[in-house]
């Protein structure tokens, strides 16, 4: 029962390495003057006036999508996950840093659906992950301290995971993480829309998973628009290539009427995108 | 391990997963612990997630850029320290269309294939096209131009409420934007920028 306690323990740390993840993205940029625009991106900060001290970008967490696909019934299918094993495949910081985002949705996945066994593995390699690009050391620990002495209690828990906030946000600029989250939030939302096609593949069209993958347009443009204040390094300029080749298959949806969400067609494209992409990354 | 721990954890695991992280100066950390917003205005609306707390000097102006999923009932809003003054904000829906457009025309030679009275092509044997002859026709090349339009859909100078609530329909990206008056003494504080889910079905679940 303690070694089950203490895996418990140590997923619940996890919880803290996956703030890591968190959905939300910052640059400083200046706003330039325009009216509408006419650009082949959604370029949603060229129409004001002002000098904008700094533009923010958010993105709903990828389990807000795995939540509701449990929600709304759809299966849990483990086969489709990012093997373990490909681990060691990764050897350059940027293709760990996005498969610590694969790993990381791999895991919430796992945690979602209360699968205990894929829960601990994938915690297990987003550890080693973790580690291998500095991001395990610091506040974890003594996040675990504290939540071995209110493990019984769920209001201090909760209370401990908004401190969790703070913690991580100073670890993060500690360890200088800024230039690697962009390759970390891709990664996690490019697993969490390959995992949701794979779960409404045999679905018909009428399954509100649907509508949550289509709207992944939207996180899309937020996305590339953070990576855009990245500046220019090679491994950016990459993943933005591939990512403006799914929104350009996204950018059919926008020719839909009214009442058409997304049609079977342009279901297939996209799923047949992502998972191409992402199998470019977990290779 | 009672089954029940377990359980909790598994919660505060999903629940932690929701808070987002903010890569900004360690000075604009503690404004995320400031009390900025009553529970009168905040209601039982789960701010976790696309909130973002950021310190701003008189004159300042930030932007939010986030989601809204569809079906899920939002209540947004801006509050700072009270040093600052007043503090503007506007909330916006960046609407996108895609439009067609001709981008050449060039002449180009392509093959004539034998059909059938209905139209429909014969094939051989092979099961390829017959061809009957070769034709110039007019290449026209399509392009898309995307029109952004920006629809202000609140105005803290013009509302009734110091808040904003919506159901959105459909999924959409919007953008918070926020200035903090001018003064004659400058100051610096904190300004949070709200954005609160509520859950009560599918679309607005609950862990």
């Amino acid at each position: 029962m303690i070694k089950l306690k203490n895996s418990f323990l140590q997923i619940l740390s996890l919880c803290f390495l996956i703030i890591l993840l968190g959905f939300s993205c910052k640059s400083d940029k200046k706003e330039k003057n325009g009216g509408v625009v006419i650009n082949s991106d959604f370029d949603i900060d060229n129409t004001d006036k002002e000098e904008i001290k700094s533009e923010n970008f958010k993105i709903p967490s990828p389990m807000e999508v795995f939540t509701f696909m449990e929600k709304s019934g759809s299966g849990f299918i483990k086969e489709v996950l990012n093997d373990p094993e490909n681990y060691r495949n990764y050897n350059s910081q940027k293709s760990k840093a996005v498969n610590f985002g694969i790993y990381s949705a791999d895991l919430a996945y796992c945690c979602i659906y209360e699968d205990f066994q894929g829960t601990i593995d994938y915690f297990d390699v987003v550890k080693k992950l973790a580690s291998d690009l500095g991001l395990n050391e610091g506040f974890g620990k003594q996040m675990v301290t504290r939540i071995d002495n209110n493990l019984s209690n769920i209001d201090s828990l909760q209370e401990i995971a908004s401190d969790s906030y703070y913690e991580a946000t100073i670890f993060l600029e500690e360890q200088g993480l800024s230039d690697l989250l962009g390759f970390i939030l891709a990664g996690g939302w490019m697993e969490t829309l390959y995992l949701a096609t794979e779960s409404v593949k045999q679905l018909p069209l009428s399954d509100p998973v649907y509508e949550r993958i289509a709207d992944q347009r939207f996180l899309l443009e937020n996305l590339k628009a953070y990576l855009k204040t990245q500046g220019n390094s090679q491994g950016v300029d990459e993943l933005l290539v591939n990512l403006n080749e799914l929104s350009k298959v996204y950018e059919d949806l926008y020719f839909n009427d009214e009442n058409t969400i997304i049609t079977q067609n342009q279901f297939v494209n996209i799923a047949n995108k992502v998972k191409e992409l992402r199998n470019l990354y977990i290779r | 391990m009672p089954k029940r721990y377990s359980k909790h954890i598994i919660y505060i695991f999903i629940s932690a997963l929701f808070f987002s992280i903010q890569i900004k100066e360690v000075a604009a950390q503690k404004c995320s612990k400031k009390k900025l917003a009553d529970k009168d205005i905040r209601l039982d609306f789960d701010y976790r997630g696309q909130s973002l707390f950021v310190e701003l000097s008189n004159g300042d102006t930030t932007s939010l850029n986030i989601i809204l999923y569809s079906k899920q009932n939002y209540r947004i809003f801006v509050a700072g320290e009270q040093k600052l003054g007043n503090i503007e904000y506007q909330i916006i829906v960046p609407k996108k269309k895609f439009n067609r457009v001709m981008e050449s025309v060039q002449p180009k030679t392509v093959n004539v294939y034998k059909k059938d009275p209905n139209g429909f092509y014969l094939y051989n044997p092979e099961g390829e096209r017959i061809v009957i002859g070769e034709e110039t026709i007019m290449d026209t090349t399509w392009t898309r131009e995307t029109t952004v339009f920006k629809e202000v859909v609140f105005d803290s100078n013009k509302a009734e409420n110091n808040f904003w609530e919506a159901t959105p329909s459909k999924t959409q990206l919007i953008t918070i934007k926020v200035n903090v008056g001018l003064s004659e003494k400058k100051q610096l504080g904190c300004v949070g920028l709200y954005v609160g889910r509520e859950y009560s079905n599918i679309y607005q679940f609950r862990r």
